[in-house]
């Protein structure tokens, strides 16, 4: 390996500080003393630069911990067998081990007697459970003004969006009507607004929405999303 | 979210082996204080990764599911942060495969330049970088924002995404190439400068 394929090598870890001693050592004198590789260099840094930059999105880290948080409850509270399973094949068994594909593995333990009686009255309360429903009168066809709230029902595609804090409610209209979009819900917990088109006959959202959503300044996030 | 120091790291290092050992004995509240830390890290590459808002939430919490039930298996051979980055990224991949995604490479890649050399200013430098880089594949982007963006080095990166340094340093190489090729300006400006300024 020439000086010059060595030096293009390491610059990423001088770039990010993750270089050995002995590398810098030998790369600083090199960069000293060849234009091309501090060009390289430079351009790196300025690839960390903009990365560094990037704006990231921000979730709702509380709320989702306490999503996390009800899961691994439940996990204690009756599928801790599962749970396990799925953790062990998850992979972090040990530091190296990142792999998550899940094995088929065997039962962990025999179902006890107690448990089997258990399932046998689960089972039963279930089934009775099932007559009840089927005998009971259907759900009536309207909706009186107690009933909670139906949410909206959208077809077609969908923009999932957040906007920035201090955005207006006028700059929101006005990103919307150049967008050609509409909101048809949210903000959600986590401030997510869904978007779809203003006219419904459009089945996809053009790219070049896209782009322009996420080239806007007061918008932090917008992808297509799940209906 | 700049690369931090070497020495920054550890000190970082240190203070999540410290909130995983608490973790690993069962403590509600050192695990909400890693959560908080990791799904700021997290989100940031799942988005990305995935394109899919929901996707990355549900990884993000899969992600740290695994770390709470595992926190107690954790050898301690690699950072805490290369070891739940390498469980997320797997995550992300499975969650895509489960839902027929491929990993998103949707911009084909040319190496026409998107800016004359002499048009790349300073003020529009970040903007046209990110935008060459959405044109890179997944796997190459990734190699460069684990370095760039964690500070990460080349066998972490290994390990997170679990393949030889040799590919790290292939995918490294050939990103960089093609940031080249649609940004010929790139290197223009400060070409100059000291080289130990970053470090």
């Amino acid at each position: 390996m020439n000086e010059h394929a060595r030096a293009h090598e390491l610059l990423p870890w001088m770039v990010n500080g993750r270089i050995e001693s002995r590398d810098a050592a030998w790369l600083d004198a090199h960069l000293a003393s060849c234009a091309a590789c501090r060009g390289e260099f430079s351009a790196q840094q300025r690839v960390r630069d903009a990365i560094a930059r990037e704006p990231t999105v921000e979730f709702a880290p509380q709320a989702g911990f306490n999503r996390l948080w009800k899961r691994i409850e439940a996990d204690a509270h009756g599928t801790t067998a599962l749970g396990a399973a799925e953790a062990d094949s998850a992979g972090a068994g040990a530091s190296q081990d990142f792999g998550l594909e899940r094995p088929a593995r065997p039962p962990r333990a025999r179902a006890t007697p107690w448990l089997r009686v258990a399932l046998a009255a689960q089972a039963a309360a279930i089934a009775v459970l099932c007559i009840a429903l089927w005998r009971s009168p259907p759900a009536p066809s309207y909706q009186t003004v107690t009933d909670p709230p139906i949410g909206p029902v959208i077809a077609g595609p969908v923009v999932k969006a957040i906007f920035d804090d201090q955005v207006r409610v006028a700059d929101v209209k006005e990103i919307l009507a150049t967008s050609g979009l509409v909101v048809a819900a949210g903000p959600s917990e986590a401030g997510v607004y869904t978007l779809v088109p203003r006219d419904a006959h459009i089945t996809d959202i053009p790219p070049a929405t896209l782009e322009r959503l996420r080239a806007d300044p007061r918008v932090r996030f917008a992808e297509p999303g799940a209906r | 979210m700049a690369a931090a120091t070497s020495h920054q790291q550890q000190a970082r290092d240190e203070g999540d082996r410290r909130l995983l050992a608490r973790v690993a004995g069962g403590d509600r509240e050192a695990f909400r204080e890693l959560y908080i830390i990791y799904h700021r890290r997290l989100a940031r590459f799942l988005t990305r990764l995935t394109r899919q808002y929901e996707i990355a939430e549900e990884v993000i919490n899969d992600t740290l599911w695994v770390v709470w039930r595992k926190a107690g298996d954790f050898r301690g051979d690699s950072r805490v942060s290369t070891w739940i980055m390498g469980i997320a990224y797997r995550r992300a991949l499975k969650a895509l495969r489960s839902r027929n995604h491929a990993l998103v490479d949707a911009v084909p890649i040319e190496n026409e330049p998107l800016v004359a050399p002499d048009e790349l200013g300073a003020a529009e430098t970040s903007e046209w970088i990110l935008l060459a880089m959405r044109q890179l594949p997944t796997e190459q982007r990734l190699a460069l924002e684990f370095a760039y963006g964690y500070g990460h080095s080349c066998e972490e990166i290994a390990l997170i995404m679990d393949c030889p340094v040799n590919t790290v340093k292939t995918r490294l190489f050939h990103a960089r190439a093609k940031l080249r090729a649609l940004l010929p300006g790139l290197a223009g400006e400060g070409a100059g400068a000291t080289a130990g300024a970053s470090r």
